[in-house]
């Protein structure tokens, strides 16, 4: 299983998350991306076992430049961390289609359950 | 004149079926009768009817709550309701939901005959020769019969607000048809939310449906909105509906049935008008016998009923798929589309694909990284897994030989005269291995010995016995 995390630029939360994932995940599993156009070329190469996908956004701005990469990401499982929770955000958060959506101000409790059970699901 | 009709009648009288049904037939209609609700939804699905009679009070239900249902599927039936207790209020709800007329019983044949024949002049006027058709395919690909009767139940979902089941195997699509539905649908212009009940616990599930206030629980610390929320006039994709705890099912039900709903810990109620698209590879039927799905919310789940076939059963979509896919993942990865040979499309075509359409992707990906700058794939690019297969699968098993038993010396004269010997059986197997080991592996002598787990001059005295060569 190979996950992919593309974050943005809250620290803190970035960190967070990035240690729950590295918790569950499969040693030398994750591929940590902080440009669109590392996440964008990575996501173009071919990979022989399933893809998951965990994108952490700190801005509307990451959002909207996330979304360029809609069709790459059309079968991608994918986790989505969205900066705020305004309606419109969110909305435009929704055409990527994730599988759950959790924000950044967040205690990460839900996200945690949410990857684990993810990765075990891909992992099988 | 009046046009000949399709008939149902629901009604648990099984003196008013019978007597309806021979009135119908004598008129030159066609009638089928029930005397439940959940048989009636059954007919429903599987035929086509013009008119139905709907009795009010059933074993099993309301035929007024029923009309919401069968109002919202696709080319419903004109309904006409009859009742032992006719009352106002009734009439109103039954005109309200949707029927054409509203009967008191005891029933006057030749006021049901009057009424029959008005519904049924009334839809020859206004009945549209124009079939629904399915626009936006999305990455659907494919043309075989199988995959277009999909096309069609998926059209005519596009075209109603009646909830959809969609039944298939890993890999077959079921959330691709979603979107397509939804694309295809007055409602494509509002979200498409997915909720995977798989990934969920059961007290995340509710409150990822439902949201919750702040504070409602230990670790609410902020407010969040509920998916049926952000699906109102859009649609709400339920993927691994088999995964949905018990307790939520009880809760989305009645959301399901209002189509309003309370966050937890909130006070006031709150109306979304969502669109239901459920999906599972699990039998939903036999959890319903084993009590751990409920029978009522598959019964609302599963008004249109869209069964997915796995690639295996519509390998005429194969060539089609692999045309498409390599260009996509050529593209991706800044390659100019790559042909194929006859005999890679004949393997992929003989591969069972238990992964199904997912697993055919995933290959053709990763055939088109091991074929490099070639401009063309050919089965030596497949994954080992997949020739190793397809090798195995070419071998066929000799024909079983009969042993004969007791005492040999007793019953050799009756032996039969097919008994071939072990030498001229052995040859034989060996060859047809030998034959199709070569062919898929394009008489890679390197794989051959990996795969035979002979030495390489063993392999060779093989090829050379069976006459074997890349020439």
């Amino acid at each position: 299983m190979k996950l992919f995390y593309f974050s943005g630029n809250n620290e803190i939360s970035k960190t967070q998350v990035l240690d729950i994932i590295e918790a569950h995940a499969p040693e030398n599993s994750i591929s940590i991306h902080t440009t669109i156009e590392s996440f964008s070329e990575h996501l173009r190469q071919f990979h022989s076992e399933p893809v998951m996908a965990v994108i952490f956004l700190a801005t509307k701005a990451e959002l909207m430049n996330i979304l360029f990469l809609k069709d790459l990401l059309t079968n991608i499982p994918l986790i989505l961390i969205l900066p705020d929770r305004e309606k419109e955000t969110i909305s435009k958060g929704t055409l990527l289609h994730p599988r759950f959506i959790s924000f950044i101000q967040n205690d990460f409790n839900e996200l945690e359950s949410v990857i684990k059970k993810m990765i075990d699901r891909y992992c099988s | 004149m009046t046009p000949t009709a399709s008939i149902l009648i629901i009604d648990d009288d099984k003196g008013v079926t019978y007597t309806l049904n021979s009135l119908f037939q004598k008129l030159g209609h066609s009638t089928e009768f029930c005397h439940t609700l959940s048989d009636g939804l059954e007919t429903i699905r599987k035929t086509h009817f013009d008119i139905l009679f709907l009795d009010v009070m059933l074993p099993d239900g309301n035929g007024l709550e029923f009309l919401k249902v069968i109002d919202q599927l696709p080319e419903a039936p004109m309904v006409i309701v009859m009742t032992t207790f006719a009352d106002p209020d009734g009439a109103e709800q039954a005109i309200l939901n949707g029927a054409w007329d509203y009967l008191e019983k005891p029933l006057s044949l030749h006021k049901i005959s009057l009424q029959l024949m008005r519904a049924l002049q009334y839809k020859e006027k206004n009945s549209s020769s124009n079939r629904p058709v399915f626009m936006k395919r999305q990455n659907i690909i494919g043309d075989s019969k199988e995959i277009q009767s999909c096309f069609t139940i998926a059209a005519k979902a596009a075209n109603c607000q009646a909830s959809v089941l969609i039944l298939g195997e890993t890999g077959t699509g079921k959330e691709l048809f979603a979107k397509a539905i939804h694309e295809n649908s007055n409602r494509s212009d509002e979200n498409f939310v997915v909720l995977d009940c798989g990934i969920m616990t059961e007290t995340l599930v509710e409150s990822m449906l439902f949201g919750h206030t702040k504070g409602a629980f230990t670790g609410a610390d902020k407010e969040r909105t509920g998916i049926i929320s952000l699906a109102h006039k859009g649609t709400l994709f339920l993927d691994e509906i088999g995964d949905l705890p018990m307790s939520a099912q009880s809760s989305f039900l009645r959301v399901l049935q209002e189509h309003r709903f309370r966050p937890i810990g909130g006070k006031k109620e709150i109306e979304s008008d969502f669109r239901v698209v459920a999906a599972t590879n699990k039998d939903l039927d036999a959890m319903v016998k084993q009590n751990k799905f409920r029978h009522d919310l598959l019964f609302r789940l599963k008004s249109i009923i869209l069964e997915l076939p796995p690639l295996k059963n519509r390998t005429d979509d194969i060539k089609a798929l692999v045309l498409h896919y390599i260009a996509v993942l050529c593209d991706r990865h800044g390659l100019l589309t790559k042909g194929f040979s006859p005999d890679f499309l004949e393997a992929l075509q003989t591969y069972p694909w238990p992964g199904n359409t997912r697993e055919l992707i995933n290959v053709l990906d990763s055939a088109i990284a091991m074929a490099q700058n070639e401009p063309t794939l050919f089965p030596v690019h497949l994954p080992k897994k997949i020739r190793i297969a397809l090798a195995q699968s070419a071998i066929k098993k000799p024909a079983p030989v009969p042993v004969p038993s007791g005492d040999i010396a007793l019953k050799t004269q009756t032996v039969s005269s097919d008994f071939t010997s072990l030498k001229a059986l052995i040859h034989q197997t060996e060859k047809k291995y030998f034959e199709s080991l070569f062919s898929v592996t394009k008489g890679d002598i390197k794989t051959i010995c990996r795969i035979s787990e002979l030495s390489r001059a063993m392999v060779y005295a093989r090829l050379k016995k069976y006459n074997l060569s890349r020439n």
